[in-house]
C-alpha cells in the first residue's frame, strides 16, 4: 500500500515537471464555465418558480379529497334524509292512531292544550329515538296546530317538540345532554330535561325557508316533497343550521305537520375536521352556489382550525386551469367544488367543495422556492470558485513565463513553465533569436567571444610588437619585416614568439587567420 | 476581475432576496386556541362577540385564533372536563381554554395538566387583580384558575306579575327583604293562585325558586353564626333547622318550585315568578313569559339583594368561575395566555361583564371603567341588576366557599335531597288534606339529615 502511495505521488511530481497540454486544460475551464452557466440558468428558472409550483399534483390530491368527501356527504345526508323519511312516517302512524282514537281531526287539535299535550306525548319518543340513533344534533316534529287561533302570531306559529343536544365535542360523548328547544314544557319536567335557554313554547315557522310552502301544498307526498333547507340562525342563539324538513301525512292526504332532523354548524365543523397537508389546511364546505359565487352563510363549513375562516364569507369563484380560485375580498382561497344532488326545496344548486387559504399554498410554494434558489444559489457558487481556481492555475504560469521573458534577455537552458506550447515558444523564440543576430552579420555568441577577447589582448602588445603585426596586417611576409622594421631576423622571432603568446594564438597561420576573419567582420580597426 | 466578480455575486443575491421575500411576505396559518365557556349558554353569548373582537384585532397581529367549540353551564363543563382528565372511555378531549370553579379543579385527580398562571404573568400583573380573586384560583399553591367576572347571589322579581299579586293580596316587596318574609309571601301566594281555581284542589302556584339550596342552607347557617361543616360533612346544627323550618312550610303549602332545572325556565313559563340566583343569570331571564295557551307577556324583572334571615349577619355567596388554561405546547399556551390578558384588561373586562351581570376582576376596572359602564346601560334590566349589586357590595359582606375536596359530592347529594324530600312532604301534605305540617316537615327533616350524614 505504501509503496503504491509513493508510486502515486513519484507520478504525479513527474507529470508535474512535464509540460501539459493547453488545450486539454482550456477544455476543463470551458467545461467549468458551462456548468456554472446551467447553474445560473437553474438559479433563474427556481426563481421564477418554476420548480416550486406543483400545480397539477395539487390538483390531484384536491381531486382525491373532493371525492371522497362528498361520497362521506353524500351518504351522511343520504341517511338522514331516510330516517328523516322513517321519521315522517311513524310520527304519521302514531298521530293518526291518537287522533282517531280521541275522535278528533287535526284541526280539531287547535286551541285545545289538552290534545296537544297528548299528541306532544306521542310525538316526544319518536324525535327523542330520532335524535339518539342519528348522526346529527336535532331532531323535531311540527304539528300542524296551534294553542292559540287567536292571536297575532297564530298564522305562522305550529305546536312541537323540538330537542337538540347541548354540549357537542368532537368526540360524541356516550350520553349527550339533550335539551328541550320547543314544546310544552310538561313534557320535559316529566322526563327531567333541561329547558333551552331561549325556549319557546312553539315554532315560528316563518323562520324555516320554505316550510310555509311545504305545509299549504296540498297532500304532499313525503318522498318527493321533502327538502332541505338552507342555513337558518336559530332565534335568539349563537347557533345556526341547516333543517330536514320532511311533511307528515296522514293516509287520507291531511298535512298533519312536518318534521326533520337538524345538522348545526358546530355540529358539521366536528363531523368534518380539518385537513392538514403540507401546502395548507383544507376546509371542507357544503354550500349553495349561486350567480358564479359560493355562500358560505347559507351553507355549513367544516372545521376551520388553522385559517382565517369565519364561515359566513361568499366567495366570488375564479375558475383556473388546475384549481379555482375563491375570493372573499380580504381573503382568498384556492380549492375545487362540485355540485351535488340535494334534493329538492328552492332551486338551490349545492356544491361541496375543499379550499385552502391561498397564502398557506402560497407560503409553502415559497418555501420550496426558497429551496431551490439556495441551492441553485450555492451550486454556483461553488462552480464559479472552481473556475475562478481553474482559471487562475491555468492562466498564471502563462502569464508569469511571459513576465519571464520580459525581464531576461536570453533563456537558460531547463527553464520550463509547465505549458508545453509556450516552451516550444520560448525555444522557438530563442532559435529565431539566434538566427536574427546571424542574418544580421553578427556572429553566433560564443565566436564574438572569441574575437572580442583576442581584440582585448591587443592590449598586452607593446608598441614594438604592435607596429609587426600592423606589418602582418598590412600583408607582409616574416622575411620581409627586417627590412622595414630595421631589426635582426631573430629579432622578429623574438617577437612573434611574444605576439602569439599573448594573443593566444599557436601559429603564424592562426594569427593570420584571425586577422583575415576580423578583416571579413569588419572588425579589424578595433586591433590596430 | 475580482470587482466583476464580486459585483457579479452580489447580483444574483440581490436577485435571489427579492424572489423570496416577494413570496414570503404573506402570514402563514393561525394558531387555534379552543374554548368551552358559559356564557350565553343556548343564547347570543357576549363573549362570543369579544373572541370575534380579538380574532379581528390582536389575533390578526399575533396570528392567534380562538374558536368556540361549546358554550354549555358549568356543570356540564364539569363533567367533561372530569371525564377528560381521568381518561374516561368516550371522554371529550379537553380545549385549551375552559370554564371552571375551582371545585372542578379540586375534583381533578392530577391538575398538573393545567397552567399555573404565575409562569405566564407577572408580580405586577397578577397585582392588578383584586387580591381575593387571585386567591380563590388558588388550588395546591398553583395559580390555575384565573378569575375574569364575578358573581353574587341576587333576588329577581317578576315586578309585573308580582305587582297584580301585591295588589290583590298586599304582601309588598320590602316583605321579601328577609327569607322570613319571603316564605310568608309564598305561602300567601300558594294559596291565592290555589284560590282562583276553587273547582281545582291542590294547584297552588309557587311564588320562589332557588337555583342552589346548598348556597342557602350555607350562606344562612354561617350568616347567623353557625358553621356549616364539620370537617368533611355537614355539621347539622340548631341553626340549620331554623333555616329548614320556613322553607319546608312554604314548600309544604305548595308556594316553592321543587323541580330540577335552573331559576330561569320557571320563569320563564310563568310557573314562579320571584327567585334567588347568581347575578351570571341575568342573561337568561327573557323579557316574556309564554304560557301553555301560546299567550306571551312582556314583563319587568328587577333586581335586589339577596335576602338574609331577620336575626342573621347580612351575608351573600361570593362566586364567580375563571378560565382555565390546559397544557399543551408552549406556542399554544402563549396564544391562550395572550387572549386572557387581553379579556382581563380594564375596558374589555368591563364591556364583558357588563353584558353578562358579572363584576369585573380588576382595581382598575372597578374604580374607573365600571362606573361609566353603568352610566352607559341602556336596558333596564341590567340597571337593576348593577344597582343591587352595588347595594350588596355596600352592605353586605362577602362569603367565600372553602374549598373541600367533598364539596361537590356534598352539594350534589343536599340539592337532590332537599328537592325530593320537599316534593315528597308536599305530596304527603295533600294526601292528608293539607294537615299536619309541622309534623310532616320534622320527618322530611329527618330524612333529609340522615341522607346527609351518610
Amino acid at each position: 500500500m505504501r509503496n503504491k502511495l509513493k508510486e502515486i505521488r513519484a507520478l504525479n511530481a513527474f507529470a508535474q515537471k512535464q509540460s501539459v497540454g493547453m488545450q486539454r486544460k482550456l477544455m476543463l475551464y470551458w467545461v467549468s464555465m458551462i456548468l456554472v452557466v446551467f447553474a445560473a440558468m437553474i438559479l433563474l428558472l427556481s426563481i421564477a418558480g418554476t420548480f416550486s409550483r406543483d400545480d397539477e399534483r395539487l390538483r390531484e390530491m384536491m381531486e382525491i379529497y373532493l371525492k371522497s368527501t362528498q361520497d362521506h356527504l353524500d351518504s351522511h345526508l343520504e341517511t338522514l334524509t331516510a330516517q328523516g323519511l322513517n321519521l315522517s312516517k311513524e310520527l304519521s302512524r302514531e298521530i293518526e292512531g291518537a287522533l282517531v282514537h280521541e275522535g278528533i281531526s287535526m284541526q280539531e287539535v287547535n286551541d285545545n292544550p289538552a290534545e296537544l299535550l297528548r299528541l306532544q306525548e306521542v310525538v316526544y319518543p319518536l324525535v327523542s329515538k330520532t335524535l339518539q340513533t342519528v348522526n346529527c344534533n336535532g331532531a323535531y316534529a311540527i304539528l300542524n296546530a296551534t294553542a292559540n287561533t287567536g292571536l297575532e302570531v297564530a298564522d305562522h306559529s305550529r305546536s312541537g317538540v323540538y330537542l337538540r343536544y347541548s354540549n357537542l365535542s368532537a368526540s360524541k360523548p356516550v350520553s349527550p345532554t339533550v335539551v328541550y328547544f320547543r314544546g310544552i314544557p310538561d313534557i320535559a319536567r316529566q322526563k327531567d330535561l333541561e329547558l333551552h335557554n331561549r325556549w319557546n313554547l312553539e315554532f315560528d315557522i316563518d323562520k324555516i325557508p320554505g316550510c310555509q310552502e311545504l305545509m299549504n301544498t296540498p297532500s304532499p307526498r313525503p318522498a318527493e316533497s321533502y327538502f332541505w333547507s338552507r342555513r337558518v340562525e336559530l332565534r335568539d342563539t349563537w347557533e345556526s343550521a341547516m333543517l330536514l324538513c320532511v311533511p307528515v301525512v296522514g293516509s287520507d292526504g291531511t298535512l298533519y305537520g312536518v318534521c326533520g332532523v337538524e345538522i348545526s354548524a358546530l355540529y358539521f365543523q366536528y363531523s368534518y375536521p380539518i385537513v392538514e397537508r403540507q401546502y395548507g389546511s383544507g376546509v371542507t364546505v357544503l354550500a349553495p352556489v349561486q350567480d358564479n359565487r359560493l355562500l358560505l352563510s347559507e351553507g355549513l363549513v367544516g372545521s376551520v382550525s388553522g385559517t382565517y375562516m369565519d364561515g359566513q364569507e361568499t366567495l366570488t369563484i375564479h375558475q383556473g386551469r388546475y384549481y379555482n380560485e375563491y375570493d372573499a375580498g380580504d381573503e382568498r382561497y384556492i380549492g375545487l367544488h362540485q355540485t351535488m344532488q340535494i334534493p329538492r326545496g328552492e332551486d338551490t344548486v349545492w356544491a361541496c367543495a375543499i379550499l385552502v387559504p391561498q397564502d398557506s399554498y402560497a407560503a409553502y410554494t415559497a418555501g420550496v422556492q426558497k429551496t431551490w434558489v439556495i441551492a441553485a444559489l450555492g451550486v454556483l457558487l461553488a462552480l464559479l470558485l472552481l473556475s475562478f481556481f481553474l482559471s487562475r492555475s491555468f492562466v498564471r504560469p502563462i502569464i508569469d513565463s511571459l513576465k519571464r521573458f520580459q525581464q531576461e534577455e536570453t533563456l537558460g537552458q531547463g527553464t520550463t513553465s509547465g505549458i508545453s506550447e509556450v516552451d516550444e515558444l520560448a525555444e522557438f523564440l530563442n532559435l529565431r533569436a539566434q538566427n536574427q543576430r546571424l542574418e544580421q552579420g553578427e556572429l553566433p555568441p560564443n565566436i564574438a567571444d572569441l574575437f572580442d577577447l583576442f581584440i582585448e589582448r591587443k592590449d598586452l602588445l607593446t608598441e614594438a610588437e604592435r607596429n609587426i603585426l600592423r606589418y602582418y596586417i598590412d600583408g607582409y611576409e616574416v622575411s620581409e619585416i627586417p627590412d622595414l622594421a630595421f631589426i635582426s631576423m631573430s629579432t622578429v622571432r623574438k617577437h612573434n614568439q611574444s605576439i602569439y603568446q599573448k594573443l593566444g594564438v599557436d601559429s603564424r597561420d592562426e594569427l593570420m587567420l584571425y586577422i583575415d576573419l576580423l578583416r571579413r567582420c569588419g572588425r579589424l580597426q578595433e586591433l590596430v | 476581475m475580482r470587482k466583476k466578480f464580486t459585483s457579479f455575486l452580489m447580483a444574483i443575491l440581490l436577485l435571489c432576496c427579492t424572489g423570496c421575500s416577494g413570496s414570503i411576505n404573506k402570514e402563514g396559518a393561525p394558531t387555534t386556541i379552543t374554548v368551552w365557556h358559559v356564557y350565553g349558554g343556548q343564547t347570543d353569548s357576549p363573549l362570543n362577540d369579544l373572541i370575534e373582537e380579538f380574532n379581528q384585532t390582536v389575533g390578526k397581529e399575533r396570528q392567534i385564533n380562538v374558536q368556540v367549540t361549546s358554550v354549555s353551564n358549568t356543570n356540564t363543563i364539569h363533567e367533561l372536563v372530569l371525564a377528560a382528565a381521568n381518561k374516561e372511555p368516550g371522554a371529550s378531549e379537553l380545549p385549551d381554554l375552559f370554564i371552571s370553579y375551582p371545585k372542578t379543579v379540586t375534583a381533578l385527580q392530577d391538575d398538573s395538566i393545567l397552567v399555573d398562571y404565575r409562569d405566564y404573568f407577572s408580580e405586577d400583573e397578577l397585582s392588578a387583580f383584586l387580591p381575593d380573586f387571585v386567591e380563590e384560583g388558588m388550588v395546591n399553591d398553583r395559580l390555575v384558575v384565573l378569575p375574569v367576572a364575578k358573581s353574587t347571589e341576587i333576588l329577581y322579581i317578576n315586578k309585573t306579575l308580582f305587582d297584580r299579586f301585591s295588589q290583590a293580596t298586599g304582601v309588598t316587596m320590602e316583605d321579601l327583604n328577609t327569607w322570613e318574609g319571603l316564605y310568608k309571601a309564598a305561602e300567601i301566594y300558594a294559596e291565592w293562585t290555589d284560590a282562583q281555581t276553587p273547582e281545582v284542589a291542590g294547584d297552588a302556584k309557587s311564588l320562589f325558586v332557588h337555583d342552589y339550596y346548598f348556597n342557602y342552607f350555607q350562606v344562612g347557617v354561617e350568616s347567623l353564626g353557625e358553621d356549616f361543616f364539620e370537617g368533611d360533612k355537614l355539621a347539622f346544627g340548631p341553626e340549620l333547622r331554623k333555616a329548614w323550618e320556613p322553607l319546608a312550610q312554604a314548600a309544604l303549602k305548595g308556594g316553592i318550585w321543587l323541580k330540577g332545572g335552573y331559576a330561569t325556565e320557571s320563569i320563564r313559563t310563568g310557573d314562579s315568578i320571584v327567585s334567588v340566583a347568581s347575578s351570571a343569570s341575568i342573561l337568561y331571564y327573557s323579557d316574556v313569559v309564554t304560557y301553555p295557551d301560546n299567550t306571551s307577556e312582556d314583563i319587568t324583572i328587577i333586581s335586589k339583594p339577596c335576602p338574609v334571615f331577620e336575626n342573621g349577619d347580612k351575608l351573600v355567596m361570593q362566586r364567580g368561575a375563571g378560565f382555565c388554561t390546559v397544557r399543551s405546547t408552549p406556542e399554544r399556551e402563549q396564544a391562550a395566555v395572550t387572549f386572557l390578558k387581553w379579556l382581563t384588561e380594564p375596558t374589555h373586562n368591563v364591556e364583558f361583564v357588563t353584558k353578562t351581570g358579572y363584576m369585573p376582576v380588576t382595581k382598575e376596572a372597578f374604580e374607573n371603567e365600571l362606573p361609566k359602564a353603568i352610566e352607559g346601560l341602556e336596558s333596564e334590566k341590567y340597571k337593576s341588576l348593577y344597582q343591587a349589586y352595588l347595594d350588596t357590595q355596600r352592605d353586605y359582606q362577602f362569603y367565600v366557599p372553602p374549598h373541600l375536596e367533598a364539596y361537590l359530592d356534598l352539594e350534589s347529594t343536599l340539592e337532590e335531597t332537599v328537592r325530593a324530600q320537599l316534593t315528597l312532604g308536599r305530596k304527603n301534605y295533600l294526601d292528608a288534606n293539607e294537615t299536619g305540617l309541622e309534623q310532616i316537615s320534622e320527618e322530611r327533616f329527618e330524612t333529609f339529615r340522615g341522607i346527609m350524614e351518610r
